[in-house]
């Protein structure tokens, strides 16, 4: 479905942050990117949305979804890619919303820059999304302003608006960071639950090991810009291949690990 | 028994919102931090630790309740005896970045904290940095260098530089390693853990990720809105931790060695707001085991095991 050939990508600077990088995510896949800051994660998927940061473009390989380049794209192409069957949720749905305006006029436009659609039919669309996300009072939520939703409802109208158009293959970046651990274990279910339902692909970026290995059927460990590992949970936990894995793997707490006192 | 260096005695906190209602972010807080020993305290976002910590180092007054330092009591300290007394407690932030003006040198920032309790000459001030640096592990040249030149690891290396400038007796570390790296956490952890056994220093470890706060603490008191509910050696959490809120902490943590086929547990609902708690037991809205009493009444820390107590209706009596 996405398949990434070799892709190299480097910002105004001239050092590369993703070096001949090459994935491919099929149907209903969970791939996890994992590894600490810098290692060229979030730029592996920005680099699909056109959302790289300071000048930063794909200096060599390409990036196809479901056969078609997506570097040779028109813009007008791109855009009703991005949103529709690719979309992506963001580490802090919170910075993504315009903070003076509701949340229901910021889902409508959105659903209507996709659909011709009547504005209440949009509005009623993104009130059932919103309701399946788990948020009751939807109607409520629909009239608020993002500043007076905490941060994991406002992490669900992200994930809500990203799931409108039931994306093919979904782009998370860092999803749950931002959140409590009782609100991320929340999150992640609701994701999980994504697949079972629609059979969406979800391309995961995490630094939290733990969850990689929970959600995804394959692991990539990532530092510098390239891939040093991949494989399934049992082979990156039990197996590492690397010496980085097995140093990313010790440096991670854990409940009956390493006791410092 | 060891010694008891810090306490807290029913630390309450209040505050007014802009509406005029009252906000209550900490209440009741009895809180024990033993000579050498470190206290880990976990919680969600706005369960209150951060308000205790303002308390603990005294930035800010409890509307109720008593701090006691080496069995005195410091609560009612005002002026110069206050600003004296700061030198026993200092802090480790959570933002290494932010924690420092960017225009003063490493060297000047980590010893500025003397200057406010003894004279130095330059040479005395030189060689403290040396010597502050050497034992967190940065190289001596590091002290002509400015903040933003160096990576977040070497700037929260700084941080505890600076809190231990002073010599304190308390180290309150404010999440001091949520915004670094897993590779460079674990180093900070190294380090403190060894300055901790070197100075026989006492902590307080503040930190949303319970795994990490138990392999560190001698004693994890777990928080919810505000209040203490479970307090219990650290090396026992993982199996007898008991309140229903600790549980359901311990089962949402992505750990490497969780079991992966079990369904995930997840809490229902939010967090109820600070300004209008519930009545009876805080976590009774969202407690899978919540009874007839928990509504109505709010139940007391009661003692279950040695160093364990438990503020919930289901045991005890």
């Amino acid at each position: 479905m996405l398949c990434y050939e070799n892709v190299s990508v480097a910002y105004g600077n001239g050092v590369p942050a993703l070096l001949d990088f090459s994935l491919e995510v099929t149907r209903g896949e969970i791939v996890a990117l994992v590894g600490e800051s810098g290692s060229g994660k979030t730029t592996a998927i920005r680099a699909v949305m056109g959302l790289l940061p300071g000048g930063g473009r794909v200096v060599r390989g390409d990036i196809r979804f479901e056969g078609r380049s997506i570097l040779g794209m028109s813009m007008g192409e791109w855009r009703a890619l991005r949103g529709g069957p690719i979309s992506m949720i963001f580490q802090d749905s919170g910075s993504m919303l315009n903070p003076i305006r509701t949340i229901g006029s910021q889902f409508v436009e959105y659903i209507r820059a996709h659909e011709s659609k009547p504005q209440k039919e949009a509005w009623e669309r993104g009130r059932v999304m919103l309701e399946r996300m788990g948020l009751p009072h939807s109607q409520t939520i629909m009239k608020s302003y993002p500043f007076q939703l905490s941060g994991g409802m406002r992490q669900r109208v992200g994930i809500a608006m990203s799931m409108v158009f039931q994306p093919r293959i979904l782009l998370a970046d860092e999803p749950t960071s931002a959140l409590d651990v009782t609100t991320q274990s929340q999150i992640v279910s609701q994701m999980m639950a994504l697949r079972e339902e629609y059979n969406t692909s979800i391309v995961l970026v995490t630094h939290n090991l733990g969850m990689a290995a929970y959600m995804a059927d394959r692991i990539f460990v990532m530092t510098q810009g390239r891939i040093v590992d991949a494989g399934d949970r049992e082979q990156i936990l039990k197996h590492p291949d690397t010496a980085y894995t097995c140093e990313l793997l010790g440096a991670v707490p854990a409940m009956k690990g390493k006791r410092y006192v | 028994m060891s010694e008891v260096i810090l306490e807290g005695r029913g630390l309450t906190r209040r505050y007014t919102t802009d509406r005029g209602q009252t906000l209550t972010a900490c209440r009741e807080v009895d809180i024990c931090l033993q000579y050498g020993r470190t206290l880990g305290i976990v919680g969600e976002s706005g369960c209150g630790k951060s308000t205790l910590l303002r308390m603990m180092t005294q930035l800010e007054p409890p509307n109720e309740g008593r701090l006691i330092f080496r069995g005195q009591d410091i609560t009612a300290l005002k002026g110069e005896a206050l600003r004296k007394n700061r030198c026993h407690i200092q802090m480790v932030f959570q933002d290494p970045t932010s924690a420092f003006f960017g225009r003063m040198k490493a060297g000047e920032a980590i010893t500025e904290p003397l200057g406010n309790f003894q004279k130095l000459s330059a040479k005395q001030i030189r060689e403290k940095q040396a010597e502050l640096l050497r034992l967190v592990r940065l190289p001596e040249d590091f002290a002509h260098r400015y903040p933003h030149s160096m990576s977040g690891g070497q700037r929260q290396r700084l941080g505890i530089a600076r809190a231990l400038a002073v010599d304190p007796a308390v180290l309150v570390c404010d999440e001091a390693t949520s915004a670094l790296d897993v590779s460079v956490q674990e180093k900070i952890i190294t380090l403190l853990v060894e300055i901790q056994r070197q100075r026989q220093l006492s902590m307080i470890f503040v930190c949303h990720d319970l795994a990490l706060v138990q392999s560190l603490s001698h004693q994890v008191m777990v928080m919810y809105l505000g209040g203490a509910v479970e307090s219990l050696p650290g090396n026992e959490v993982w199996d007898k931790a008991s309140h229903p809120y600790s549980k359901a902490l311990l089962s949402s943590i992505f750990a490497i060695d969780m079991d992966f086929d079990k369904p995930l547990p997840t809490l229902k609902g939010e967090v109820p707001s600070p300004v209008n708690l519930p009545q009876g037991c805080a976590f009774h809205t969202r407690c899978p085991q919540c009874r007839e009493r928990c509504r109505n009444e709010r139940p007391a820390m009661r003692e279950i095991g040695p160093n364990h107590r438990v503020a919930c209706h289901l045991f005890g009596q």
